[in-house]
């Protein structure tokens, strides 16, 4: 009896090999990719704390070399801030500016813009929120 | 400005809005898209249906040249920002 089910169980395993096979296949790409798509770059991404600017009465640009970053500009007057470079951006964060011009290029994520009082902004972003703290502000949003 | 939602306004006023500068589009190499409806403000201190006074639309801001007078000033050997303020304020914030 035994000799005689081992002789038709070749069979049966051969047939069911194929329709495993077939099922088991995509599961195992699935389990290898989380292990394998560990991504460094992101992790540097987070690690970012980004850049702040903050002075009065000044030209500043930023660097063609910068990694897609948070921009803070904060507590300034009479300044000119050329974010054009690089192409990408990650955050921005305004607060606490008088009398600025602010070009920048694209934000992937929102533009914060908190207490500005007769600034110009070119800006391309997701989202964009403004509040101020009292209500005698001019700003144009190009 | 170019934004893929809806700004949101709180506690602000005099607020002007105008579509993404074209000629600085072009020079820095980002897509921009066209006809952005930029009444899809939200005011939060403006329940009401008429227009919020906090804010309004101007649909053409700067024109190229002064766009390109700017970034020609940006370019140069000592760049001024008290000139760059003067051109832009004078003709923007109205």
């Amino acid at each position: 009896m035994l000799a005689a089910k081992t002789k038709y169980v070749p069979k049966q395993k051969f047939n069911f090999k194929s329709r495993t096979k077939a099922a088991e296949s995509p599961t195992p790409p699935a389990t290898e990719v989380p292990t394998t798509v560990v991504p460094p770059v992101a992790a540097d991404i987070l690690k970012d704390e980004g850049v702040t600017f903050s002075t009065s009465n000044a030209y500043l640009k930023t660097s063609p070399d910068l990694h897609v970053s948070n921009i803070k500009l904060l507590s300034m007057s009479n300044s000119v801030l050329n974010l054009l470079e690089p192409r990408r951006h990650a955050t921005l964060q305004v607060k606490d500016l008088e009398r600025c011009l602010i070009l920048t290029s694209s934000f992937d994520g929102s533009a914060h813009l908190t207490n500005l009082r007769n600034c110009v902004i070119v800006l391309k972003c997701h989202q964009v929120c403004s509040s101020q703290r009292d209500l005698l502000t001019r700003v144009s949003i190009t | 400005m170019s934004c893929s939602s809806r700004p949101v306004l709180e506690n602000s006023s005099g607020i002007v809005f105008s579509e993404y500068p074209s000629f600085i589009a072009r020079k820095v190499g980002i897509e921009i898209e066209d006809g952005q409806d930029l009444e899809m403000v939200e005011d939060f201190n403006w329940l009401r249906k008429e227009h919020s006074p906090n804010w309004r639309t101007v649909k053409n801001g700067m024109d190229g040249d002064t766009w390109s007078s700017l970034l020609t000033m940006m370019e140069g050997t000592s760049p001024s920002s008290d000139q760059m303020l003067e051109l832009v304020l004078k003709t923007s914030v109205n």
